[in-house]
């Protein structure tokens, strides 16, 4: 149950940013000029890479916190 | 001529929505007049210099009108571009506050639920099995005083049944086995839990920079944006050709602030960050439900 709550975040995470890049794709058409370009530079780039090592982080943390459970838990309390 | 748009569409449209106005000096001009009015209205650009078609005017790209549509219709569709990028970035602002609202929520359920666990297995776990040892113990112990019973029962005559005992002293002292090596793993957990907090921390604590202070410097440098470009556009009125470098020119004029700013924080914060490289609890969770 832990692992899936943590999932559920990263799947919210995953959303989130593919949600951001097709708004950031569909301004191109609109705005297309130097200003845009420093501004991805600046505020859109950054999140691929962050956005990678937080869902990598959350799968690791997922399966840590599902093992946590598994190996200090009584059997006999869930039946 | 490369029409950008079915023209026939174009000047029938036009035809229809000016209810003929020109009909009377129709003759006088060629398609490509009317093409070009029909651009004037619309936005159409005309482009190239092909020569085949219906309506294609003999002079071709050295006709005046046709010159003068198409840079009325550049200007246009400039002007038009610009106005449509003033909604793509307030749209665009908003899309960035929702997605730091989301990210920090994917986030905060994330420390919830890591939290839960580090209480959980800190505070729930220790005591839990502890208490199962001692009555674990106490069922082996009970279960060894039955065998021990059944065995002083022995006579010469008769040897009372001691399988079912023995087996009951087995499952206790399995389920006694089971308790202990859980309590070892709830201590061997501890650490290592802590330690993958560590990493899931490190993990996420850029874009959770992001989301918390980019993100929302982002959207007030967008919204400071739309507000001076809708200024302009209100103040001067329909933009013309040039106007769409004036526009940029704005926006890059905010940017430039924005970055200007941006350094200076940055300044700021540098001391503040070598302190900040002392060691001290994991962010997201209290120091209460640190593992000591």
């Amino acid at each position: 149950m832990a692992n899936a709550n943590v999932m559920a975040g990263a799947s919210r995470l995953k959303h989130a940013i593919r949600t951001l890049q097709e708004r950031w794709r569909s301004t191109a058409e609109s705005w297309n000029d130097s200003v845009r370009r420093r501004f991805a530079d600046r505020y859109i780039q950054p999140m691929d890479p962050a956005i990678t090592a937080a869902l990598i982080g959350m799968q690791k943390m997922g399966d840590v916190l599902d093992r946590v459970r598994r190996d200090c838990s009584d059997r006999s309390e869930a039946s | 001529m490369v029409w950008p748009f079915c023209f026939e569409a174009l000047v029938s449209r036009y035809y229809r929505e000016e209810g003929g106005g020109i009909s009377g000096e129709k003759g006088s001009w060629c398609d490509e007049r009317r093409v070009g009015l029909a651009s004037l209205r619309f936005g159409c650009i005309l482009l190239g210099s092909g020569t085949r078609g219906r309506g294609v005017c003999r002079l071709g790209p050295r006709c005046d009108f046709i010159r003068a549509a198409n840079e009325w219709g550049r200007q246009f569709m400039s002007s038009q571009a610009d106005v449509r990028s003033i909604e793509a970035l307030n749209d665009f602002r908003v899309a960035m506050a929702l997605f730091a609202e989301d990210t920090l929520g994917a986030l905060g359920a994330v420390d919830m639920e890591i939290k839960r666990t580090v209480q959980w297995l800190q505070h729930d776990r220790k005591a839990y099995w502890a208490e199962q040892i001692k009555r674990r113990e106490q069922a082996v112990a009970a279960a060894k005083a039955e065998v021990f019973r059944r065995q002083l029962a022995k006579t010469t005559h008769s040897t009372p049944a001691q399988s079912e005992q023995k087996e009951q002293l087995r499952r206790a002292e399995a389920s006694l086995r089971d308790a202990e090596m859980r309590s070892d793993l709830v201590k061997k957990w501890e650490p290592a839990l802590q330690q993958a907090l560590l990493e899931y921390h490190a993990s996420t604590r850029r874009i959770k920079d992001l989301a918390a202070g980019d993100v929302p410097r982002a959207t007030a440098l967008l919204e400071r944006m739309v507000l001076a470009l809708e200024g302009y556009v209100n103040a001067t009125g329909p933009a013309g050709a040039g106007e769409a470098s004036r526009l940029e020119s704005i926006t890059e004029r905010l940017l430039n602030e924005d970055e200007a700013a941006a350094v200076k924080v940055e300044k700021v914060e540098e001391p503040a960050a070598v302190d900040d490289a002392a060691p001290g609890p994991a962010p997201g969770i209290s120091e209460d439900s640190s593992i000591s």
